[in-house]
């Protein structure tokens, strides 16, 4: 009963467009003041959610994709790529879906990732006679490989909430990253068999050369990241850190594509992005507090438990689940609504929370994707309206829907693959 | 024998409404301005935050010789980055939010939607404002410290809290301020 009013209220000021940290804040400080617990609570909590290394990662990272966007690192990562596979049937796809898997593994964030390389990639994809509404699909799709190619910030926030290692679930993020890469590059390649777009020349070996000397310093910016961290050499809160600090060489120092004057915007916006976030997980502390004290957490793995009949009923009810919220409600909202309540859930039922977390990312990247509220699917109306002036109007949101379709089976087929075949994220040994 | 208060005449009226009004917009305006100023401190401190990490790190895995003030000093500046930047961002409306059932409501109801909205957010604001202030003041009275190798007095970390909710709260009753008074 108390449980179903507090959905209820927390359903209601949702939809009345409160801002979310502020709901998640103040439904937890209502619940808690009812209950008498002294409102000195909610101060600690608020303070305490920041006063955390492991989620100073969020604005690092968001910092260095940010350097790297500006200083133009997605379109010399597209213009590689271009080189390499460009003359292949339906190559300029498959060279945008490499790129959005590179740049993934630089910004860690899907929007980012959908907007740079979505700017370079739709003027030429549409020139080369693809479809629009598979280019649109496409692009919004490959931004998605951000949330799941480490280092992820959807996945630092999972094991923020969950207290699990973020290196395991990066890792554990890196097989199934790549068999949607390759999915994805699977579909490109025979939608361009079905299609009539024209193909490209293959680039000489001097113009190869030269593009790949142009991203060489993002690409090893992006290796030194990853290996720093599966190394053991570096915490992903350094790593993010240091490749912030190395972004700013390459784009500053070596490509000069950005001058000092530009930090203050750079700075701005990453600040923008970071407090964003890191705000609703501040409101999701309060919450999380409330709703303990409430023993709905306990309460859910009571029916959880009683409810599954296997380990595997349960992870397809909140597949589901995420599914339809997916729907409605943004990404990380989705992902610090629910933690708090099934995290206990999982240990009650012996499920390995780094393989849950890869299915978890897996339905929040679907979730990016699909209408009414898939932030990938704006984001990409807006950079094809900015791209493609003359043809704004057809840039409609439908368009980009139904471009978006059948990469959303793709991503829910991965899924099921990790469900079904765990090794597929679990086969790297963890430290 | 008490004098009766003289109204003031007619053409007065609207003059001092005017001043009233101008007196708002001002005031709001430099709730504004003050909210920029923190924000632009906020952006400053992610990127301190970036530099000394990596200073550390360089330190540590490069020179053998870690500090000690790196970790705690980047978590310290966290706080401060993240509330600062608060009210400027609820000023800027650009927390996240579903706007999906805005999209589909008739003009004037999503107008007194979008109020309620801002109260709800003024009320959280100034709720976790005033118990951050009242934890800040109890940790500065019984002179408090961090349990760390710095000692930071704690009071220092709860002062972003509730100035940065505090302001929040500000913000949004001027944006709210703002509507009413430009509302045709």
């Amino acid at each position: 009963m108390t449980a179903a009013a507090i959905f209820l209220a927390l359903i209601a000021l949702l939809l009345a467009g409160v801002d979310i940290a502020f709901v998640l804040a103040g439904l937890g400080a209502a619940l808690l003041l009812l209950d008498g617990s002294s409102g000195l609570v909610i101060a600690q909590a608020l303070m305490s959610s920041m006063d955390n290394f492991v989620l100073l990662a969020v604005p690092l990272f968001i910092l260095m994709s940010n350097v790297l966007l500006r200083g133009g690192a997605g379109a010399r990562l597209f213009a590689a790529a271009q080189s390499w596979v460009g003359h292949w049937p339906g190559g300029l796809a498959v060279a945008t879906v490499l790129s959005c898997a590179l740049f993934a593994a630089i910004s860690g964030s899907s929007v980012a990732t959908a907007a740079t390389i979505g700017t370079v990639a739709i003027p030429e994809l549409v020139a080369r006679g693809y479809r629009r509404r598979f280019v649109f699909g496409l692009l919004a799709a490959g931004g998605t490989l951000g949330v799941l190619i480490p280092p992820s910030i959807p996945m630092i926030v999972y094991g923020f909430l969950t207290e699990e290692s973020i290196i395991d679930l990066f890792l554990a993020g890196i097989g199934p990253g790549l068999l949607l890469t390759a999915l994805f590059v699977a579909w490109s390649v025979v939608h361009a068999r079905l299609g009539g777009h024209r193909r490209i020349p293959r680039a000489s070996r001097e113009e190869r050369r030269r593009r790949s000397l142009d991203a060489l310093p993002t690409l090893v910016l992006a290796v030194a990241v990853v290996a720093g961290i599966y190394a053991g050499v570096f915490t992903p809160t350094e790593a993010a850190a240091v490749g912030f600090v190395l972004a700013l060489v390459v784009v500053l120092g070596v490509h000069r594509s950005l001058r000092l004057r530009d930090l203050p915007a750079v700075a701005r916006d990453s600040m923008r992005t970071a407090a964003m976030v890191l705000f609703i997980v501040a409101g999701a502390k309060v919450f999380g507090h409330a709703i303990a004290l409430y023993q709905i957490p306990q309460e859910v793995t009571r029916a959880a438990v009683a409810a599954a009949t296997a380990p595997e009923g349960f992870v397809a009810a909140v597949c589901a689940l995420l599914l339809i919220m997916g729907c409605v409600l943004e990404t990380l909202s989705m992902m610090l609504l629910m933690l708090p309540v099934i995290d206990p859930s999982l240990d009650a039922l012996g499920i390995d929370p780094i393989w849950f977390g890869v299915i978890f990312t897996l339905m929040i990247e679907c979730a990016l994707i699909t209408p009414p509220v898939g932030l990938n699917l704006f984001v990409i109306r807006a950079v094809a309206a900015q791209a493609l002036p003359e043809s704004d109007a057809e840039a409609s949101l439908g368009d980009v829907v139904r471009g978006a379709a059948p990469f959303v089976a793709l991503i829910l087929s991965t899924a099921v693959a990790v469900a079904a075949f765990p090794p597929l994220a679990l086969f790297i040994p963890f430290g | 024998m008490p004098q009766r208060k003289r109204l003031p005449p007619p053409s007065e009226a609207p003059r001092t409404r005017a001043g009233l009004r101008g007196a708002a917009l001002r005031a709001a305006a430099a709730v504004s301005a003050a909210s920029r100023a923190a924000a632009w401190t906020a952006a400053a401190a992610f990127v301190v935050i970036g530099l000394i990490v990596s200073y550390e790190t360089v330190m540590r895995y490069a020179f053998l010789s870690p500090t000690r003030w790196v970790e705690e000093l980047a978590r310290v500046l966290q706080i401060y980055g993240v509330f600062l930047a608060c009210a400027w961002l609820a000023g800027e409306r650009a927390h996240i939010r579903i706007s999906l059932l805005a999209g589909v409501l008739p003009a004037a109801v999503r107008v007194w939607t979008e109020r309620f909205a801002l109260a709800v957010v003024a009320a959280v604001s100034l709720c976790g404002a005033w118990y951050s202030a009242t934890l800040m003041r109890f940790a500065a009275a019984t002179g408090q410290y961090t349990d760390s190798t710095l000692a930071l007095p704690l009071w220092a970390l709860h002062a972003p809290v509730a100035a940065g909710l505090g302001l929040t709260a500000a913000q949004v009753c001027a944006n709210l301020i703002e509507d009413l008074l430009e509302a045709p």
